[in-house]
């Protein structure tokens, strides 16, 4: 089991009144499944996603990414694992605008060690698994979206991590750059990466051969499996 | 994470804003500009007075005579004879008067010295004949009407100032016996014996009278009176002691004060050692270099407030690329590290800058002033140093700003 999470809640101190974002989720997802969370805006998914990919800690609940308990690691250690096992794909694509495509990509690389070349010739098979190996060069404001977001996919994929959690990755594409993100998305699942992606959007969900839907810090009811 | 990509990515970031990073390291070009072209004036100025005194010797001693109620000299005549006979260790004893006289058909440039003294006078400054000789011990004892003369007023002179020849001084015909080797050094021209009061409010020049020997007429100070037509022999107005060490300097005012002091009498002369004098001149650049070392580093401070305030403004401005940061993997270490190397950077290029600028200032200085300057690597070292230390302090609270913030807070700031 890649992760394996039981009764995670996530409180947020904010002034007098707390705000209680997760409620007790259990979430267990196999290596090379691709999974969706939906829910509407506020509804967790996510802070969720934050705690899987180990930005934010839980108040409480026990997380378990591949066998090791994330509780007891610090910023060092969850940074490390950040950069080792975890891809962020974001709604705004985030990437650094002095930097080059490459660079970009190899931003990863950048706090881990190792050889330069080496990461070099990783992020460039990157670039061309996402079909942008002729804009090594450019800047990201030389780019359409849909490039943009294809450069933050091959950032996430470059490191080859266990996990890719991508938040809302088509929220700000046009529907056809969408649907090739998607189908980047899934061909990417089919070559056994683990996918985690956080959707309001029933359509993009419906991708995924899992679904979990968050309600109000927690998982409704509806979980499919797919065929 | 390695230096060089801590560097990269810190020059690529600078580079974004480039009037803006380098505006904020203009204060650091101001203050190791200024610190640099301080510390180079104030090393040329210290060569230089070293270069001076090792001149005078650190085995010397200068009895200088105190002016009588009529204004001459209360030395008496023979002091010079008293002196060698009474203090020990004494390697030449030079008295010397300054004559109030002129010489006939010199076409010179600055009036010429008329100096009366000895034998021992050109030994202990080391001068040398370019012909001829210098002045004899019999010279003195037979009150010869004869004198030695520097190698640009002989040059002055023309035909009457060959060796052998003979000159006009006063009422009197002196015959040339030698002339002198230029002096050469330019800068040190006739240099001669300190002032009394170095390392006060009188500026060194001053300090360090000097005495421009390749102009003047050397004569047996035993001669002296029928030149000036005194009624008894000529005084010195001052005597050159050097000695055979340092050592024996350090009871010099003791056996000179035994030969020359006269009780119930005023003393009758001054003492002045360049060793002392080059103690006190340390002491008085030590203070001028610290307060214009301050200044620099004044400079240097407010430079480092601009640097803060720029990557204040940074940290806040680039929160989602902070955000990004954190999430691909860098730790509260890497992303202080990431801002400190930004600071660092600023700091040097403004360093390198100021070098340049303050070479460029200790040259102007050089050229308009006058002022000997020296840069050595050392002074530059330090203001570089200096530099990169006011940039690590800047740098450090934007730093932890920086890694202080909450990483998903950071990546929803966009």
């Amino acid at each position: 089991m890649l992760i394996q999470a039981e009764g995670i809640t996530r409180l947020y101190r904010r002034g007098p009144s707390d705000v209680q974002a997760l409620r007790g989720v259990d979430v267990a997802i196999e290596r090379g499944e691709f999974v969706a969370i939906t829910g509407r805006s506020g509804s967790g998914k996510s802070t969720l996603m934050h705690v899987l990919g180990c930005l934010d800690r839980p108040t409480s609940g026990s997380y378990r990414l591949d066998g090791v308990d994330v509780a007891g690691l610090g910023d060092r250690a969850l940074s490390r694992l950040r950069s080792e096992r975890i891809g962020f794909v974001f709604q705004t694509f985030h990437l650094l605008p002095q930097a080059s495509v490459l660079d970009n990509v190899a931003l990863p690389f950048l706090y881990r060690g190792g050889s330069k070349r080496q990461a070099r010739a990783t992020c460039t098979a990157a670039l061309e698994r996402v079909g942008l190996n002729h804009r090594l060069d450019h800047l990201p404001n030389e780019l359409s979206g849909g490039e943009m977001q294809r450069v933050a996919i091959a950032r996430a994929l470059a490191g080859g991590p266990d996990l890719i959690l991508a938040d809302e990755p088509t929220g700000n594409l046009d529907h056809g750059t969408g649907l090739s993100i998607l189908e980047l998305f899934e061909s990417l699942a089919t070559d056994g990466a683990t996918l985690v992606l956080v959707t309001h959007d029933a359509d993009v969900a419906a991708r995924a051969q899992r679904k979990f839907e968050m309600q109000d810090g927690r998982f409704g009811t509806p979980i499919e499996a797919a065929p | 994470m390695s230096p060089f990509a801590l560097v990269r990515a810190a020059l690529q970031s600078l580079k974004q804003h480039k009037l803006r990073s380098g505006l904020s390291s203009l204060g650091i070009v101001f203050g190791v500009g200024a610190l640099v072209a301080i510390l180079a004036v104030a090393e040329g100025a210290q060569l230089r007075i070293l270069a001076q005194l090792e001149r005078l010797g650190t085995h010397t001693a200068l009895v200088r005579a105190n002016a009588g109620r009529g204004g001459g000299s209360l030395l008496p005549a023979d002091a010079a004879e008293q002196l060698r006979i009474g203090v020990p260790n004494l390697r030449h004893v030079a008295p010397l008067a300054e004559l109030n006289a002129t010489i006939a058909d010199a076409a010179t440039e600055r009036p010429p010295l008329v100096l009366a003294t000895n034998r021992d006078y050109f030994a202990g400054k080391g001068l040398r004949v370019e012909q001829g000789r210098t002045l004899h011990e019999q010279d003195g004892a037979r009150r010869s009407l004869v004198c030695v003369l520097g190698a640009r007023l002989a040059r002055e002179l023309g035909a009457s100032g060959r060796v052998g020849a003979r000159v006009r001084c006063g009422d009197q015909s002196l015959e040339v016996v030698g002339v002198l080797q230029a002096r050469g050094d330019p800068e040190f021209r006739g240099l001669e014996w300190p002032g009394p009061s170095f390392g006060s409010e009188q500026d060194e020049a001053e300090a360090i009278a000097t005495r421009d020997i390749d102009g003047s007429l050397f004569l047996p100070l035993a001669s002296a009176t029928s030149i000036v037509r005194t009624r008894g022999p000529v005084p010195p107005d001052e005597i050159s002691l050097s000695f055979a060490s340092a050592d024996s300097l350090t009871h010099a005012p003791l056996w000179i004060g035994r030969v020359l002091d006269v009780p119930g009498e005023p003393r009758p002369y001054s003492l002045v050692l360049p060793a002392e004098l080059l103690a006190q001149a340390h002491d008085a650049r030590r203070v001028f270099q610290v307060v214009l070392a301050a200044t620099g580093l004044l400079s240097l401070a407010v430079g480092g407030v601009g640097i803060m305030n720029i990557l204040l403004a940074s940290v806040s401005e680039r929160t989602s690329e902070i955000g990004l940061r954190r999430a691909v993997g860098a730790s509260r270490g890497h992303i202080a590290a990431q801002f400190l190397t930004e600071a660092l950077c600023l700091s040097l290029a403004g360093a390198i800058a100021g070098l340049a600028a303050g070479a460029a200032g200790a040259a102007a200085v050089a050229s308009y002033a006058g002022w000997a300057t020296e840069l050595t690597p050392k002074a530059m070292g330090l203001a570089v140093a200096m530099a990169l230390c006011v940039g690590l302090a800047a740098g450090l609270y934007p730093a932890l700003r920086a890694a202080r913030l909450d990483p998903i807070a950071a990546l929803r700031a966009s």
